[in-house]
């Protein structure tokens, strides 16, 4: 069961990428956030998907001697490629028991996110990975975001389509 | 002993829990005993008895009041549906 700060201390978008080159999309994450002095590290994972950790400073204090982190996962799925960034502990995929239980650690966690919300960093990993999807294999956000072509084409249909769901529609 | 927040609003009682002898002893060896279980449970029962001693009526209020919402939020993890 996946632990309730990863759920509710997230920020999620499908974007659908049948092409989307999810490694390439890792490690453009990694690299945006490394020149900006940030700690990461980025493993693949075996369904195909890549999960990155980043944590820095002030803002990512430690908790019960543990360094909380934004953690993005990166997984292909039916309806096209998750990313979820949400709290965490640096470089660990699960957080560990003694967080989940300890009594005060929605309360830390739950400041440390509205820190990352303020500064849009969540916002900002996803569409690292969204505009390196959309670059390297074509596709769309599904949910939550901005429609983004991945070549400059007036596409009607989708057009239609998508002031149907009353998304924003890109025009030429 | 420390405050609750420090300056920047931050909560930090975590800090001041990973300073307990008893936190410390449970993290090094990884391991918990019955004894120890039980140990912990007699600490505790002990600080809610000299705590509630301590109270004026109000501050009782205060304290219990907090108690209470600290325990529904231990609780909520494990009842329900998450949607």
């Amino acid at each position: 069961m996946d632990d309730l700060f990863s759920e509710y201390f997230a920020t999620s978008r499908v974007i659908a990428a049948p092409g989307g080159d999810i490694a390439r999309a890792a490690q453009d994450l990694i690299n945006h956030f490394q020149v900006q002095g940030y700690q990461v590290n980025g493993a693949p994972q075996a369904n195909g998907g890549w999960f990155v950790s980043l944590s820095k400073g002030d803002t990512f204090r430690a908790l019960l001697g543990l360094k909380t982190a934004l953690n993005v996962r990166i997984e292909p799925t039916v309806d096209g490629v998750l990313v979820r960034a949400s709290i965490g502990i640096f470089d660990l995929q699960i957080i560990p028991t003694i967080i989940t239980v300890f009594v005060f650690a929605p309360v830390v966690f739950a400041q440390i996110w509205g820190i990352i919300q303020q500064n849009k960093l969540d916002e900002e990993a996803v569409q690292v990975v969204e505009q390196s999807l959309i670059r390297n294999g074509g596709g769309y956000s599904t949910q939550g975001g901005p429609v983004r072509p991945a070549e400059p084409v007036y596409d009607k249909a989708r057009a239609d389509a998508e002031t149907e769901l009353g998304k924003p529609v890109y025009e030429p | 002993m420390g405050e609750w927040f420090d300056a920047a609003g931050m909560l930090r009682l975590d800090e001041i829990v990973a300073e307990r002898p008893s936190f410390q002893k449970i993290m090094q060896d990884g391991r918990v005993t019955a004894a120890e279980y039980h140990e912990q449970v007699a600490r505790v029962t002990e600080l809610l008895r000299v705590l509630e001693a301590r109270l004026d009526p109000e501050q009782k209020a205060a304290v219990t009041e907090t108690l209470g919402e600290l325990a529904v939020l231990m609780a909520l993890p494990h009842v329900g549906q998450k949607v």
